[in-house]
């Protein structure tokens, strides 16, 4: 079972750096970014494209760590947000890599209507919310929102990866992410 | 799409962070951010929520030169004005800057249309912030010194006066003046992450050495600063415009203190 990572730990590394503590940044750098790079390359299937994006992300995180406050949430998740924004630029900036993956390989290998990577964390209690609330989407929903997040898919990606109207896929996107909140909120 | 409901807010943000809501709508999206604290909120919480997919993957260790590049970019050498640079990925990228400074190029060998043309553009663009919202652009505090007034999303005047670049990098930054020329406009050719904790700041120069701090240039890719010209600089024709390598602060004595990384001189009088 994969380890997470201590919040405070990771507070007190982007605290650092935020004062200009490069050490820091090396810490936080070892820590966070098998993370980062998994949902990367992940996101961007190159491994290029991976590591230009991670770098960007740290770079950044070097010149703006002192924009992260306790109240914006988890470190993590402030990282993994900054690396995931800027993958999805790279992603919006190079649109024509979608024409040599057919559907059937951007489904290969990403997570399932059955299985996903969450199912496998399910058991870390904290990380079992969120896979706890895509069970009750219908499979349709769970899929535009997997495909939006893991692949960075536009509505239009997402109503040809899925070969359904696009106005089709943003109603079960919206209203996939509406339930997904409502349960969130619950929990 | 409006935001003044706040029930729509949720699914705005949520398509937002995931990633869906693109182009004029997000650009828009992101002003509204900039001030309203009931959408960062709602950005928050599905930032804070939807990590948890990017956590459930399987932790892949990048290759080793990734992180002896960041800290290598990261380190305070730069303050040296040793500067790394690797835009290859990037130079592909469409850049409205590269588009831009084409035309001036035909504008600058003496090609009348292009000053129209160009002047269409700066209308267009302006025109089109007001349809899509405004491009986003550095927002850096003014300079008390020289009243250096800063406006996002501000397009390029109709006369180009001079380009100037980092040395051993790829980034440009371009200086527009306005048809009056109260105003200088400065656009920047790509994100320049190299700078570390510094700022990249424009000085006039005249040519009997004096020099005049202008302010802190933007190091995002297409964004744009627009100061007025000091009364200093204008109607004056032997202006070189300086780039140095300051601190975070910016500039602290009335001349540049780092390295100097280029300087080019003013197309015409300002």
């Amino acid at each position: 079972m994969r380890q997470r990572l201590d919040s405070e730990e990771l507070r007190g590394l982007i605290l650092r750096v935020a004062q200009g503590d490069h050490k820091a940044l090396a810490e936080l750098y070892d820590l966070t970014s098998p993370t980062l790079y998994s949902l990367m390359l992940r996101m961007l299937r190159q491994p290029d494209a991976a590591r230009e994006a991670l770098q960007d992300c740290y770079i950044r995180v070097w010149q703006r760590a002192e924009t992260y406050s306790q109240a914006k949430g988890e470190p993590l998740s402030w990282l993994i947000g900054n690396a995931r924004y800027r993958a999805l630029d790279l992603l919006r900036a190079s649109k024509e890599r979608r024409s040599h993956i057919s559907e059937e390989g951007v489904l290969d290998g990403m997570p399932s209507t059955n299985s996903s990577p969450l199912d496998d964390a399910e058991s870390a209690e904290s990380l079992s919310r969120l896979a706890f609330c895509m069970r009750g989407l219908s499979e349709v929903q769970r899929k535009s929102v997997l495909l939006a997040y893991y692949e960075g898919y536009s509505h239009s990606e997402l109503a040809n990866a899925m070969a359904a109207p696009m106005g089709t896929v943003k109603a079960w996107l919206r209203r996939g992410l509406a339930k997904l909140r409502a349960c969130l909120l619950e929990q | 799409m409006q935001y003044d409901k706040s029930s729509l807010l949720p699914d705005v943000a949520a398509e937002y962070v995931i990633g869906t809501l693109r182009g004029g709508a997000r650009q828009r999206f992101e002003k509204l951010l900039e001030t309203d604290a009931v959408a960062q909120a709602q950005v928050a919480f599905w930032e804070q929520r939807l990590s948890e997919f990017g956590e459930a993957l399987e932790p892949l260790s990048p290759p080793e030169e990734s992180r002896e590049a960041i800290l290598s970019m990261t380190r305070p050498a730069v303050s040296s004005g040793s500067l790394h640079s690797d835009k290859n990925a990037s130079s592909s990228r469409f850049s409205l800057f590269h588009w831009l400074s084409r035309g001036f190029g035909a504008y600058a060998s003496g090609v009348a249309t292009a000053t129209l043309l160009f002047m269409a553009i700066a209308l267009f663009w302006r025109q089109s912030d007001e349809n899509t919202g405004a491009l986003v652009g550095e927002s850096e505090l003014p300079s008390e010194v020289n009243a250096v007034t800063y406006k996002d999303g501000t397009g390029p005047f109709p006369f180009y006066s001079a380009q100037l670049k980092a040395a051993a990098s790829s980034m440009r930054w371009m200086i527009s003046i306005s048809p009056d020329h109260k105003e200088f406009s400065v656009i920047a050719s790509d994100d320049f992450l190299q700078v570390g904790r510094h700022t990249v700041q424009l000085w006039g120069m005249t040519s009997d050495n004096r020099a005049i701090s202008l302010g802190p240039l933007p190091n995002r890719r297409d964004a744009s600063i627009t100061f007025k010209i000091p009364n200093a600089l204008r109607g004056r024709d032997d202006v070189r415009f300086v780039i140095s390598l300051e601190g975070a602060a910016g500039a602290t004595q009335d001349r540049p203190t780092g390295s100097v990384l280029d300087e080019a001189k003013a197309l015409d009088s300002i």
